[in-house]
């Protein structure tokens, strides 16, 4: 017994070495992590962002799962995601045969660190998926599968501001070099009769 | 009509005419800086996940020159944040940030990219509707501004400060052996809440392997786990783990504070040595998954 209890610590003490040099955070987070999904019958992605929180780089394995028939078991593992980085998934989902217009399901997208040390963190998003539409997709659906891409999406600007005037400015006067004629006509014309008025006057007053 | 009324209508004529020129009148002003305008900003989306990268543009235009327009800025915050500030419900950039267009001769294009690395844009962001404010400024000092909004989504997450924490070495048969957690070098593995809902956390464990020989395995049900705030606990909390989901912590507010530090919890687990044992190291895993409460 006292030679077993000499072999556990050397065993471990080598181990606690180890890891005092290396030990680093780790973490993961998930967004959307509640919601509902308007899917339509005929096919529609959802898009997921996984999260490294933590302060090296973990490789991740994302996993769809959910009570909706069709969204079992769809794991993608192996997925390198860089120390404060993220990485955007796009679920794309085929309905199954029963799905019908109205329904609802629950679906859960976890993603968790596929191997780092003996601790792990993982975060779960709960989505409720709301069918709609008209189905369009031949009958049997596709393959639910999960997209990697390495990036999020490039998508058209959508502009949903409201302009807001800025301040009326104290000095808002343009800049002006203004001319003011009044003209040359009307004085003329009027120069004219009053000339003559003048002469009739005189004319009676001295013949 | 004599010589005399024609030159009384001469002179008359004369006199109004002179009238009539003199109020021909030339004005000149010294010109006034025209304040610069923004139109409305554009988002790059118009519901984001925390923690994305995501840009804002405006044009902005002066009358006066686009050389005229100086500074430009902008701020991104929530309902409860304060303008212009860094924390988990206000983000800015500044000008030095931002990156500029010319779009015409009076008018400039300019864009501010936010992403996780910068300021507090992360995870724990609020999850409500945002609002975003481009500010432009002219070199005489006139200010203008537009403000547009973006709808942040719901996040959860957890971040643990140590990947691997190692149990006491002991003889077979000895009960409650503390792990260390060698990152900060105590008896805890410090936790911190990384979404920006409200979260429950489970736990869940593995049989701890032998690494030299598989055949031998220590249980999951030999550990067992608390948490606690304290930094050094003194009794084990007597929860046994198991290889299924338990609750580990129920209702873990976020906190409303800017610092990413905020809310943090802390673990501690305690291992039984069964007997018999064959002497060598064990390894297994505990999983924590947070989840929207």
């Amino acid at each position: 017994m006292k030679a077993a209890k000499i072999l556990v610590a050397f065993a471990l003490f080598p181990l606690l070495a180890a890891q005092l040099a290396g030990a680093a955070s780790i973490g993961v987070a998930i967004a959307p992590a509640t919601g509902t999904f308007d899917v339509p019958l005929d096919g529609t992605e959802l898009e997921f962002t996984v999260y490294n929180t933590g302060d090296v780089g973990s490789v991740y394995a994302v996993e769809l799962g959910g009570a909706a028939a069709g969204f079992s078991s769809v794991v993608e593992n192996g997925i390198m995601i860089p120390a404060n980085d993220y990485r955007t998934f796009k679920i794309s989902i085929d309905p199954s045969r029963d799905v019908k217009a109205g329904d609802a399901y629950g679906l859960a997208v976890k993603a968790l660190i596929a191997s780092s040390g003996n601790m792990v963190t993982g975060a779960e998003s709960k989505i409720t998926l709301s069918f709609s539409g008209v189905r369009t997709r031949p009958y049997p659906p596709e393959e639910t599968v999960v997209e990697k891409e390495p990036e999020a999406p490039e998508k058209e600007p959508s502009p949903t501001g409201m302009a807001v005037a800025g301040p009326v400015p104290m000095a808002e006067v343009p800049q002006q070099e203004s001319v003011i004629p009044l003209g040359f006509a009307l004085p003329l014309l009027v120069g004219f009769i009053i000339g003559g008025a003048v002469l009739v006057f005189i004319k009676k007053i001295f013949y | 009509m004599d010589k005399k009324m024609c030159l009384a209508a001469v002179i008359g004529l004369l006199v109004i005419s002179g009238i009539a020129i003199a109020t021909d009148v030339t004005t000149q002003g010294t010109p006034n800086n025209v304040a610069p305008s923004v139109a409305a900003p554009s988002f790059q989306y118009g519901t984001l996940n925390p923690a994305t990268s995501f840009w804002v543009s405006a044009i902005i235009t002066d009358t006066n020159g686009a050389a005229d327009i100086s500074t430009s800025n902008i701020t991104c915050y929530a309902p409860t944040g304060t303008e212009g500030t860094d924390g988990w419900d206000s983000i800015k950039l500044a000008n030095s940030s931002l990156t500029w267009t010319t779009a015409s001769t009076t008018s400039m294009t300019v864009n501010g990219t936010f992403n996780s690395s910068v300021n507090y844009w992360s995870t724990k962001s609020a999850n409500t509707t945002w609002t975003c404010r481009v500010t432009a400024d002219d070199t005489a000092g006139n200010s203008a501004s537009a403000t547009g909004t973006m709808a942040v989504s719901p996040s959860t997450g957890i971040t643990l400060a140590q990947s691997t924490c190692v149990f006491d070495a002991a003889n077979p048969g000895v009960s409650n052996k503390q792990w260390t957690c060698p990152n900060a070098g105590t008896r805890n593995q410090s936790m911190t809440q990384n979404g920006n809902v409200e979260e429950n956390v489970t736990i869940s464990g593995t049989d701890l392997t032998g690494q030299t020989d598989a055949t031998w395995i220590i249980t999951v049900g030999n550990l067992t786990w608390n948490q606690t705030t304290s930094d050094v606990p003194t009794t084990e909390a007597g929860t046994v783990l198991s290889g299924s989901a338990a609750n580990f912590i129920t209702l873990w507010n976020r906190g409303t504070l800017a610092t990413r530090t905020y809310n943090i919890t802390n673990a501690t687990a305690w291992l039984d040595y069964p007997t018999p044992l064959k002497s060598q190291l064990y390894q297994g895993t505990i999983t924590l998954t947070s989840s929207a409460a």
